[in-house]
Formats: structure tokens, sequence, C-alpha cells
């Protein structure tokens, strides 16, 4: 029935996009794929298919206030560590909209965010396989400078069909500066918002509520040196398959501000998150049908192993903090230098929230006790330092307390927490106005609370190195080999080579690699997916028109 | 304008909040007669912290809705199975290893089960708050077929006779398996949960193993007539650390191709 529907309006697009040939075609086109070799030494699982590929085509046609557009998907099967549920084709994304000065209108699939998202975000991020697009009915309206409203209802993409649960929801915005002179020059917005999931209570056994509401308050005040945020989020009983039935309601609360001046920014963030994992059924686990979303409160690494034990936000329960100072020490100074130095300095901190059970279906929890149980500690240094138009080097030091249990293996007590210590050193140095060479060298040291019985892939001390040659203005090549030395298990002390090379020429780039991938978690704004061991050819194509 | 402030307006009187208080759980439930038995398949395991949550439904269910009606396979598999201390027992068995690759992968989580085997909305796995609805949907089905076992037990070499008779009732539908199980009841070993280990935890209807493989032996190929009887004879010999007192069989058929459970029987070996 969806297919025969976005055929049809799959026609009616083209049918529109050549009658109206005055209107404008954009859009982009991804494809990737791996051919998998089965690599006992690094733990590969058995393959269903050999080779897996995946693709994806965005376009949008423009006219006047009208846009349509359309995303078809193809999965052949999906990439290892991508729900296999995926694997289909079709075009699970079709939208029409009306845009004027005042109003927007959408019918069809859309992505929308209230807030932070602490009550609903829906996004589409392909590397976590994630797409939890609503289909429906939205309008946003603007009746003056200073307000928004947005009203909406929908279901929510499931894979290749749409959620039981029907989800509506409002919010509203007001700029206060727009209507006083009372803060001067400083902007001071209020937002508040309120979302219902309705969704049949099909079984016998619980009580269940139907209809789950929730809503979110948000004040922003910006001056020209500060910023403040704060957002709180409240979600009546929505007993589930991820809180195991828990009948509580659900509470989140974000804190953050800012100070900004010349070479110093300083930044403060505390949040708390409680029993808000909100979905679009009450069945649904993993990364599926979520509503919401809590921003990370760590810092995100992006280098190869400071990224080996991220952490993923834990909805169900989180408390914590972050600072972040960082100061650019100007040019001609002593630790400036020639062409200046910039330190950051970021320390977070996440634990458990403090809470005593009553019965199976509740319990108490003093909303700004921190528990007794540590999730994650990160306390890092990054200095930046260019000592020449041609050379440019970073260093970061790094060290991490990860409750690996908490993260990757349900709150089941099997490893506990892993400590870990990196450092990085990263250079890059234009050899002339076309080529650049960057090195990046990286040890961890790790250790962890207990003695491992099970022969894991991702334990001990790491060494990597990875050199990458630029040849401006189109071709990247790079070499990197990442080598768990200190894995307890003899036999896992293995090296993880890859090669890659990379052509990119106007919107479009195309890329190569060979090489092992080690298991382990990935993740994207604290939103994570594990992603199996796996050697083979990688390749992908992206092109934006 | 003003359309657009009813439409919203309306929006939000559609915006709907359901308070639940005590009691969580149902006091009444409309069942089916159960013509058609139902295997609940667990997959859980002694380092899985909300197992014993899930324990406890399916020992309700089964409780509630009768022992013979609702057969109950719990499956130690995955690595939170492993034994990690001296007093763990292992209660692994290549039967739930089997079963734990076919119908889950290395990353799902525990707790989770399966009714019948049955693919409902492209999802076979579900938690246990789903289990019931489940079960009761199959208690209201009438069965293609009916399956009774018989046990005849010789404890001097410590093997066990096993005689399955199937009728069709109705005109079968493609390739149908047999399959016989054996699970085993209190089984004291440590198991956690999300605060504690629990050290004297009593684990019933432990999957120990098959008598005809994992997926199976042939039944019948090609669809079964209206009324035919097939029987089907064994000698299993019950392997060393059974306790035979213990023991129930397990007897069901299944569709070889979407592995959905048309009809079960269980059988103490003790009654």
């Amino acid at each position: 029935m969806i297919k025969s529907i976005s055929s049809t309006i799959l026609l009616a697009f083209l049918s529109i996009s050549s009658v109206y040939s005055q209107g404008r075609v954009t859009g982009n086109f991804v494809t990737e794929g791996q051919y998998y070799q089965q690599d006992s030494s690094i733990g590969t699982t058995e393959f269903p298919k050999q080779v897996a590929v995946q693709g994806y085509l965005n376009m949008r046609y423009h006219l006047d206030n009208f846009e349509f557009g359309m995303r078809y998907e193809a999965y052949r099967p999906p990439l290892l560590g991508i729900d296999s549920r995926f694997e289909d084709s079709g075009f699970p994304f079709i939208y029409g909209t009306y845009r004027s000065d005042m109003i927007d209108v959408t019918a069809g699939n859309f992505y929308e965010q209230f807030g932070s998202g602490l009550i609903l975000r829906t996004y589409e991020e392909k590397a976590l396989g994630v797409d939890n697009s609503l289909n429906g009915v939205r309008v946003n309206l603007r009746p003056d400078d200073g307000l928004e409203f947005t009203g909406l209802m929908g279901t929510m993409r499931n894979f290749w069909s749409q959620s039981d649960g029907i989800i509506r929801g409002a919010k509203g915005k007001i700029y206060l500066d727009s209507y006083t002179d009372f803060f001067g020059d400083n902007g001071v917005s209020v937002e508040g918002g309120i979302v219902s999931k309705y969704e049949e209570d099909q079984e016998n056994t619980y009580n269940l509520p139907e209809n789950v509401f929730a809503y979110f308050l948000r004040s922003t005040f910006i001056a020209n040196e500060f910023s403040l945020d704060a957002e709180y989020s409240y979600k009546i009983n929505d007993p589930s398959a991820v809180n195991n039935f828990s009948y509580n309601s659900g509470q989140g609360l974000l804190l953050s501000g800012s100070y900004f001046t010349d070479g110093l920014g300083i930044s403060l963030d505390f949040h708390r998150s409680d029993n808000m994992d909100f979905r679009a059924e009450r069945s649904a686990t993993g990364n599926v049908m979520n509503m919401n979303f809590i921003p990370p409160l760590t810092k995100q690494h992006t280098y190869g192993l400071t990224s080996l034990y991220p952490f993923a936000t834990q909805l169900v329960g989180e408390i914590g903090v972050q600072a972040n100072v960082t100061y650019k020490f100007d040019k001609g100074t002593t630790l400036g230098g020639e062409h200046g130095t910039t330190v950051s300095l970021n320390y977070s901190r996440i634990q458990g929230i403090d809470s005593n059970r009553v019965d199976d279906f509740t319990y108490t929890s003093d909303f700004f006790a921190f528990g007794d149980r540590l999730f994650y500690q990160d306390l890092n240094i990054e200095v930046s330092k260019r000592f020449s138009e041609d050379l440019k080097t970073t260093v970061s030091l790094i060290t991490q307390i990860y409750d690996k249990d908490v993260a990757e293996n349900g709150w089941a007590p099997i490893i506990g927490k892993v400590n870990s210590n990196i450092a990085v050193f990263d250079a890059t140095y234009r050899l002339s106005e076309t080529y650049a060479l960057k090195m990046d060298l990286e040890h961890l040291w790790a250790s962890q609370d207990s003695v491992l019985k099970t022969a894991d892939f991702v334990n001990g001390n790491w060494m990597m190195a990875l050199f990458e040659l630029t040849i401006s203005p189109n071709y990247y090549i790079s070499l990197s080999d990442q080598y768990n030395y200190g894995n307890k298990f003899v036999d896992h002390q293995v090296h993880y080579y890859s090669g890659s090379f990379a052509y990119v020429t106007g919107g479009t780039r195309m890329q190569m690699s060979y090489g092992r991938q080690r298991s382990g978690i990935i993740c994207v704004g604290g939103v994570c997916r594990f992603v199996p061991a796996s050697n083979g050819l990688y390749f992908t194509v992206s092109t934006t028109f | 304008m003003k359309k657009i402030i009813l439409f919203l307006a309306l929006g939000l009187f559609a915006v709907s909040c359901d308070i639940v208080d005590e009691p969580y759980l149902q006091n009444e439930k409309t069942i089916g007669d159960f013509k058609k038995k139902v295997i609940l398949l667990d997959f859980t395991a002694i380092n899985c912290v909300y197992c014993p949550n899930a324990n406890k439904v399916s020992s309700d269910l089964a409780k509630a809705y009768g022992e013979e009606n609702v057969i109950l396979f719990g499956a130690h598999a995955s690595t939170l199975a492993d034994p990690k201390k001296p007093e763990d027992v292992d209660m692994r068995s290549e039967t739930s290893a089997e079963l734990f690759s076919k119908f889950a992968t290395p990353t799902t989580g525990l707790p989770i089960g399966m009714v019948n085997q049955k693919l409902r909305d492209g999802v076979r796995l579900m938690n246990f708050g789903l289990w019931d609805k489940q079960i009761i949907d199959e208690s209201f089905l009438e069965p293609d077929l009916d399956l009774d076992m018989q046990l005849s037990y010789n404890e001097t070499d410590s093997t066990v006779s096993i005689t399955v008779n199937c009728d069709y009732i109705n005109k079968g539908t493609g390739d149908d398996n047999l399959c016989i199980y054996i699970t085993e009841d209190s089984i004291v070993s440590p198991q956690k949960n999300n605060t504690e280990v629990i050290k004297d935890y009593v684990h019933n209807h432990v999957l120990r193993g098959s008598v005809t493989g994992t997926f199976g032996e042939q039944l019948k190929s090609g669809g079964a007539v209206a009324g035919e009887n097939i029987t089907k004879e064994y000698t299993y010999k019950i392997p060393v650390g059974f306790r035979h007192n213990k023991l129930r069989f397990v007897a069901f058929v299944q569709d070889v191709k979407s592995y959905y459970i048309k009809q079960a029987t269980a059988e103490h070996l003790y009654e």
C-alpha cells in the first residue's frame, strides 16, 4: 500500500517537474558499499551476503512558494551494523511544502525538533541507521517577527512501515526583546511545547496509558558576552520495553551558561535525565522510533583512539556536569609565539541518578542528587599551535573513566569501568601549494576493573598512526594502522590497518578504502550504535546537485 | 488566520493525557481455550540484570493460563550467559546458542522472547511486556493438528523412549518439522539483577538440549492431508548431569520455512 502510494506521488512529482519547467531541482545522491572478507583474527561474524550496498537519492523541486521532495532508499542489504530490517528499497520520504512569510504548511514526511529535543526530535543520521521522520501534517506560523508557532501530527517511520503510535504536538516561541526595550540589546526568548502520543493498549497484562503527554519549557538569554539557556521537560507515566514498564513520570533538565570575550571562552553545563526515553511505540528498543533526544554532555572526540570509548546518553537516567575553557594566546606573546596558540580544557562527569525502588513499577528519586555509580568522566586538554604558515600542530591529552557495562552491556556487571589515558599528536605540514601531509600519532593506555573472562577485541593498550597526503584540490590518500598491542589475549593483539583513496571534484566525492574495521561503538551526538568487526573493500560515492 | 488558529486550537484539544494510578496490572482478561498450545521462549542469562523481571512474567503467565497451555523455555544465551564465577552453573546449551544465533544478533538486548516463534509485523523477538498479548492471541486459534507424546523411562540405562503422535485436523500447508526439546527445573545458581547478585536464584524451564536437533526432523513434506496420522519414535539417552526428576520433554511441530510453531505438547519425565 505504502509503495503504491509512493509510486503515485513519484509520478505526480515527475509530472509537476516536467510541466513547470521553470522550477528548480536540487538534491544529492549517496551510495556506499562494502565487500566483506572473513577474518577470524579480528572476530568477524558470518556475513549473510558477501557484498552490502546501500544508497539514497534526495530530490527537491522548488517552484515559487512550493517545494516538493522525496528520497529513494535502497539497502541490498544494509551494511553490517545497520539494522537488517532496513533491507528493502522504496520511497520512505515524500513531502510537499507551501511557504510564505507568515505560514509554512507541510504534508507528507518531515523532520521536527522542539527546543533541544527533550520531548521531540526527529532526524536522519545514516551513520547510525536512524531515520525517525514523521508522516503527517505540520503547520509553522509566524504571525509577527517575534512570534513562532508550530502544530503537527503524524506517525513515525518504522523501517518500511509507520508506527502504531500517533504523535501530536504544538509549540510556541516568543522573542521578548522584540516587544519591549526592557532587555536592552540582549536577546531573550521563551519557548514551550507539548507532545502527546496515542498508542492503543493491545495487551492484557498492564493498565497502560494510551495517551502519553509531555511538555517542555525553555528560556534563553543572550547578551554580548553571556548566554544562559534553561530547559525543563516532563513526561507522564510511560511504561515501555526500554524502562522495563516503569510507571514513574519522566523529567529532563538542561542548564547551560557561557561567557565569551576576546580570546577566552567559558561554558558550564548541567543536565539531568530521568525516565525520559520517549518512543512512538512502547515496544521499541535500540535506536528505533525514538521521539526525543538529550544533547550529550561530553566532548565529542574525533581522533581514532579518542573515540574508542564514547559515551551514549542514558535517557533512562543520568545526571552530569561539563565545563569547558578555551583561551587563545595572542600572536607575539610568550605562549602565543609568532602565530598564536589555542588551549582548550574540558571536563565532564556523568553519574547515575539517585533512585530508590518502591515496588516493581515505581521508584523515588531526589532530583538534584547524584547517584553513586559513575558512568563516565573525561578530563582533556588540547593545545593547537601553528608554528609557521606551513606547519600547524595539535596535541591532546585525555584521561577517561568509562563504565563499559552501562554503555555497552545493558548494565550487566561484566567488565566494570575502563580507565584510559590517551595522547594525540597531530601535525599538518604544507609541502607546497598543492601538497600537504598530515600525520596523526596516538597512544592509549587502558586498564579495567575486572579480569577479562571473555576474549574481547577492545581492551588494553593501543597505538595508532595515520598519514594522509592531500593533493589539492582533488585527491586524498591515507594510510593508517591501529594496533591493540596490549590486548590481554595474545591472539587478539592485531593490527587494524587500512588504506584510503578519495577524489573530490565540485560537489562529488568518491572514496575507496581497504582494510580492517575494529568492532566497537560509534556515536553521533550522544546516540550510538554497535559496529561489528569487518575486513574488506569499502567504497562510497556522493554528489550534490 | 482565524482558521489556522482554530486548527492549532483543535490540535491542542486533541492532546490527551492518561495518568495511570495503581493497580498497574489488569485484573480481568478474556482468553481462548488454548486448543493450540503456546511455547514462550525467553532468551535469558545469569548476568542479564533485567532477566529476573522477565522470568517472573513468564512464570506468572504459565501459572495463570496453565503450564500445559503455556510451555516455557528459558534459553540461556549470548555472552551474558557465560559463567563468570565458580559457583555459576553453566546453563548454556547448543540448542539455545543455535536459536539465539538464528533469531537474534550479538547486539540483541536481553531479556527478549518469542511466542510460538511467530513473526509479527516483521518482528519475532519482543520484550516481556508484550508476551501476554501474543499468548492470548494464540489462545484463540484453532490448531491444524493435534499432538500427543508418551514417554517411557528406563532408569537402568537412563534412556527415554519417546513416541509422538501427530493428527492433522486440517489440510497441512508447506513442510513441517518435529522438534523435541528438554527443559530442566529448579537449578540453583546465582543470578544478577539491577541491584545485587541473588545467590540462591532458582532457574526453571532451562533449555538443556534437544532430541531431534535444534530445528527438528522432517515430519511431513509438501503439506499433510486432513485426517493424516503420523507417528514418530525416538530413543534418547539422558546426558550425565541432568537431574531426571526435574526434566520435561516438549514436542512441537514447526513450519520449516517460517519457524512458526503450529502445535506443542509437554510431558514431565516424572509426574
